[in-house]
């Protein structure tokens, strides 16, 4: 016994050193009366795992009053001393420990058949040595897979449905892991965040706030769906970061982006939603143009009380618009960052060629929920995976009714009532901001939050490098 | 005024603004003597049975019409209709006193010189209400126009087809019909 590094009322943890080999060891006795089967449970789970991020357990033995667990001794500081000295985390830094939490998180959810949840992720079982590798601790409260919570969790770090004592998932561990990436973005911030005073948006690295607001969605299902996704979106961060460190001269993107909108029937909305989207890329300040397909002449009148510009679209408020000229009147949209694509009601094979036919393009299903609900979920279930489906008149409530009750793989997305797509609107600058994440991943929006003009996000910086 | 000064030319580009371009139902007709969409009706895709009439690039074409026909299209619910005059044709007095837009595509080329003094001289106490457009423009006989009559003749944009209109263009011919 070298010497006590632990103790509370039922435990003491010991460091102790093995005579013959002469490594130190980490020596935990625990009263059996209080925690004794739990103990046991994760003493019989850790000594399975094996895993570079999991301290191997070398042996358990147990007397009439206590079990004591022989287990690696990790010599490095819990994440909350180490951040206490360091104080403040690079980007990158947080983003390979946020890589390494989820390498040994995807372990512990595919171990065996069943999986298993951690459920105490907080920075105090989180430990970094001497190399610099992630440790993960305690497994006290761990549980299979599927198991109904014990409604136990650390605040400010456990999911809604751990209060609630409801089912947890992968979802609910993804969770801490956005809250832990959160505490060592800002820790100051944490605190506040728990008690609901501050904002995701007063973190100091906005690279990241697309990721972590993503893992700490209220609702699970809007979650990122396992961590290998959360894993992925970190190494895109990292590789753009890096690129950037590495690449100081500008670099100009003249990539055009297609954004092809589709709606399920007339008046459900697909034409204001292009207008909408662009008038968000327009106060985003980029060069969009919406771009009519529709056979429909409905935007003529309206894009006429604009003014008609050299290439033949019109500059109605802050937008251009072209019109369907049924390829009459030659028009050069090349130069536009985003082209918007109208395509008015639209076939499910319609959909699915338009998407085939363009490399950088995302496509957004407008429907409704109105009375042919059947047909159109059928039509939905058609849909290739990677298409968004936008949810238009529909309110907050039974949109999360009908979430939760979705049988296609597509990502919903709801539209906020907007009377006038030409006016600023918060609430739809954040539907946007995600959809654009969702479509084109957390590189594209990453930049979003780098330069805020009025409330909304820039993503300028991904298609221009150091303007 | 005269042969090859780009009549047709003008009619087809500025219905295809109209139709394609600003969204409306658009009829041309063809009421002189020249047979020009008779060539157009053969090149087209969109051509029916009839050869009196026929639709091209959006716009609903009428050709070889008497003026009973020519009255039933005008009041047909188009939304706009053009009529390809020729200058001292049979009727085209009563056509374009009818019109609520008058333009007229004055040749400014010096063989087409003597054509359009003539129509200037014969016409120009309804000049004012009449645009005058050129295909090109030569400067001094604009000027000597400009000194004359007092009016301004411009000149009509290239279009190397008028089925698909440069948008540079679209303005131009938007400010020509209003």
């Amino acid at each position: 016994m070298i010497r006590r590094i632990a103790q509370t009322d039922h435990t003491q943890v010991w460091l102790c050193e093995h005579k013959l080999l002469k490594q130190e060891r980490v020596v935990k006795i625990v009263e059996k009366s209080q925690f004794g089967a739990r103990i046991i449970q994760e003493a019989h789970w850790m000594k399975q795992f094996r895993h570079d991020a999991i301290p191997q357990i070398y042996d358990v033995l147990e007397d009439n009053n206590s079990i004591c667990i022989i287990e690696e001794y990790i010599a490095g500081k819990s994440l909350s001393e180490y951040l206490g000295i360091k104080q403040q985390l690079s980007v990158q830094e947080v983003i390979e420990y946020g890589i390494q939490l989820c390498e040994v998180l995807d372990y512990l959810h595919h171990f065996q058949e069943q999986g298993v949840l951690h459920l105490d992720l907080k920075p105090e079982n989180i430990f970094i040595n001497e190399k610099n590798q992630l440790k993960l601790l305690d497994f006290d409260h761990a549980l299979p897979m599927g198991a109904e919570s014990e409604g136990y969790g650390s605040v400010g770090y456990a999911a809604p449905e751990q209060y609630l004592s409801g089912r947890v998932n992968v979802t609910t561990d993804i969770y801490a892991v956005g809250m832990l990436l959160l505490y060592m973005t800002n820790q100051r911030c944490i605190q506040s965040f728990a008690e609901g005073k501050a904002e995701l948006s007063m973190m100091q690295s906005e690279q990241l706030y697309p990721i972590i607001k993503k893992c700490i969605h209220h609702h699970s299902f809007q979650r990122y769906s396992s961590v290998a996704g959360l894993k992925q979106d970190l190494e895109q961060m990292n590789m753009k970061l890096e690129r950037h460190h590495k690449n100081k001269k500008p670099l100009l993107k003249t990539t055009n982006y297609h954004i092809y909108v589709h709606g399920s029937r007339r008046g459900v909305g697909t034409t204001h939603v292009c207008l909408c989207l662009a008038s968000y890329l327009a106060n985003c300040q980029y060069r969009a143009v919406y771009v009519g397909h529709s056979q429909e002449n409905d935007l003529f009148e309206t894009a006429m009380q604009g003014v008609l510009q050299k290439n033949g679209t019109y500059r109605l408020h802050n937008i251009d618009i072209l019109l369907n000229y049924q390829q009459r009147i030659n028009c050069d949209i090349s130069k536009y960052q985003f082209q918007i694509h109208d395509c008015g009601v639209s076939a499910v094979t319609k959909v699915q060629e338009s998407f085939a036919q363009q490399t950088k393009c995302m496509q957004i299903y407008v429907t409704d929920l109105g009375y042919r609900q059947q047909q159109d979920r059928h039509i939905r279930e058609q849909l290739p995976e990677n298409v968004m489906i936008a949810m238009n008149h529909i309110d907050g409530i039974r949109f999360y009714q009908e979430l939760k009750q979705k049988t296609e793989k597509n990502s919903w997305v709801r539209i906020p009532c907007i009377y006038n797509w030409a006016k600023c609107n918060e609430i739809f600058d954040e539907t946007a901001t995600e959809l654009l994440r969702n479509l084109f991943g957390a590189d594209f929006v990453q930049n979003c939050s780098r330069h805020k003009h009025t409330g909304f996000a820039r993503i300028w910086s991904y298609f221009m490098e150091d303007v | 005024m005269g042969r090859a000064v780009g009549t047709t030319n003008l009619v087809l580009s500025v219905a295809n603004c109209l139709a394609n371009g600003c969204g409306l139902r658009v009829a041309v007709i063809e009421a002189n003597t020249h047979n020009d969409y008779l060539s157009l009706r053969r090149r087209t895709e969109y051509g029916n049975a009839s050869q009196n009439s026929f639709e091209a690039g959006g716009i609903y074409i009428y050709r070889k019409l008497s003026s009973c026909e020519t009255a039933e299209v005008l009041a047909m619910d188009y939304d706009a209709v053009i009529l390809d005059l020729q200058y001292e044709d049979a009727d085209w007095n009563i056509w374009l006193a009818q019109c609520d837009r008058k333009i007229a595509i004055v040749g400014l080329q010096p063989w087409n010189r003597r054509s359009a003094e003539r129509f200037l001289q014969q016409e120009h106490t309804k000049l004012q209400q009449i645009t005058c457009v050129s295909l090109s423009v030569f400067p001094q006989f604009q000027k000597w126009i400009r000194k004359q009559y007092e009016i301004d003749v411009t000149e009509i944009p290239m279009e190397r087809d008028v089925f698909c209109i440069q948008s540079e263009n679209l303005h131009w011919y938007q400010n020509l019909i209003q």
